[in-house]
């Protein structure tokens, strides 16, 4: 459940608001008028959030789903000595919480990276649109097999990979994403994190996600323009190294052609 | 940047801890939270989450040497103490290890770290393998 104390409200529901989220699940799933009304509709709340607000706590009991309207916010879950693995990254317009929503007890925490808007929608109202608007049911099932097959490469990507490999799929990984949410461009982007950060996504001590960022640019295959500026210098070579199929994201074909 | 450029402006890095430690005491929150961003100062080694600090802590950089190609930290972090230093040099290494042992016959990696002034550290793995039996056995 999210803390009262953290939250500031914009209490004032408008039709156009849940568009990013919109955007999204069309992505996979052909919607009609009825079913794209009915996702505008959903009753929710909006909140501001700061960097590093949680929305969700592991073993809360969430009663919300929630949007990301603005801002990036990650999965993680802490092991027995404190240390944190960060699970997935999300951006605008993904739903971060129909897991821990719908199966009752969060079984990982969901915090932002970034400080962002939340649209939380009860659990209810997703229950009801799902059972009134079969479309949009399968939009949201495909969005959840699509972010499992996210973390299965992201398990092959912390379990069998070097390090050079891993951080290099990730910048690829974030720089089709980004673009695809119309945040960045496929060769040139923010990335959202700190080194220490990457390096909890990638199961590296932050001395060897410097020291392997380092080598990639002393390879050209990117370029920091500012701290968090990626430029990619030549996106199939990052690619080859990176072990970068973008099957696995699921792309629509056209845009698998663009790419 | 080249190495020791960094060395060369002290000020500059201090002034930018100071900042970070600033915030640590004002906002005294989990480890990684305080990170302003990507490719600046870390705040803290590892990725303990709720290490509460209320002082400022040094900040160590931790350039690399396998064999001799020499890469230089450009962004370091904030570290409570030399056990502290010790752990990441030692944890670091083992990373560089699992990447280029396999291919290697023999190799040499340091880690050599320094905080803002002068270097304070100098940790080291020597690699060796030796073949008993002759080739195509």
């Amino acid at each position: 459940m999210i803390s009262e104390a953290i939250v500031t409200t914009e209490d004032k529901p408008s039709t156009a608001v849940l568009e990013p989220m919109l955007r999204k699940l069309e992505y996979r799933q052909k919607l009609d008028a009825d079913d794209r009304a009915a996702v505008l509709a959903l009753p929710h709340r909006i909140k501001l959030l700061e960097q590093h607000d949680y929305i969700v706590r592991e073993g809360d009991r969430a009663r919300y789903s929630c949007a990301l309207l603005a801002g990036f916010a990650v999965r993680h879950k802490v092991a027995g000595t404190g240390k944190r693995q960060i699970l997935a990254v999300h951006m605008k317009g993904e739903m971060v919480d129909l897991q821990n929503s719908m199966l009752g007890v969060a079984d990982h925490s969901v915090q932002m990276l970034t400080a962002g808007k939340i649209a939380m929608i009860q659990r209810e109202e997703i229950e009801r649109i799902v059972a009134q608007r079969p479309a949009v049911g399968r939009a949201m099932w495909l969005d959840t097999l699509v972010e499992g097959s996210l973390s299965r490469e992201w398990t092959l990507n912390v379990g069998r990979r070097d390090a050079k490999t891993r951080i290099a799929h990730l910048l690829c990984e974030f720089a089709l994403r980004l673009k695809l949410a119309g945040l960045g461009e496929q060769t040139h982007y923010e990335l959202p994190m700190t080194q220490e950060q990457l390096g909890d996504a990638t199961g590296l001590t932050p001395v060897h996600v410097n020291r392997t960022i380092r080598m990639l640019e002393a390879d050209g295959l990117i370029a920091r323009t500012t701290p968090r500026s990626i430029v990619i210098g030549d996106w199939r070579k990052l690619a080859d190294v990176g072990d970068f199929q973008s099957t696995y994201l699921h792309l629509r074909d056209g845009d698998m052609d663009r790419l | 940047m080249e190495r020791g450029s960094l060395a060369a402006f002290p000020g500059i890095i201090s002034r930018r801890s100071q900042r970070l430690s600033y915030l640590n005491r004002i906002f005294n929150m989990p480890a990684w939270d305080l990170v302003p961003a990507f490719g600046e100062s870390q705040t803290q080694a590892g990725t303990q989450m709720a290490l509460q600090r209320s002082e400022r802590m040094p900040h160590y950089f931790f350039d690399t040497r396998n064999d001799d190609d020499f890469i230089e930290d450009d962004v370091g972090l904030e570290l409570p103490d030399l056990k502290a230093v010790k752990e990441q040099a030692a944890l670091s290494l083992a990373e560089l290890a699992r990447d280029v042992l396999p291919g290697s016959m023999k190799r040499t990696l340091t880690v050599e770290v320094r905080d803002e002034r002068q270097p304070v550290m100098v940790a080291k793995l020597l690699f060796e393998a030796i073949i008993l039996v002759p080739s195509g056995q």
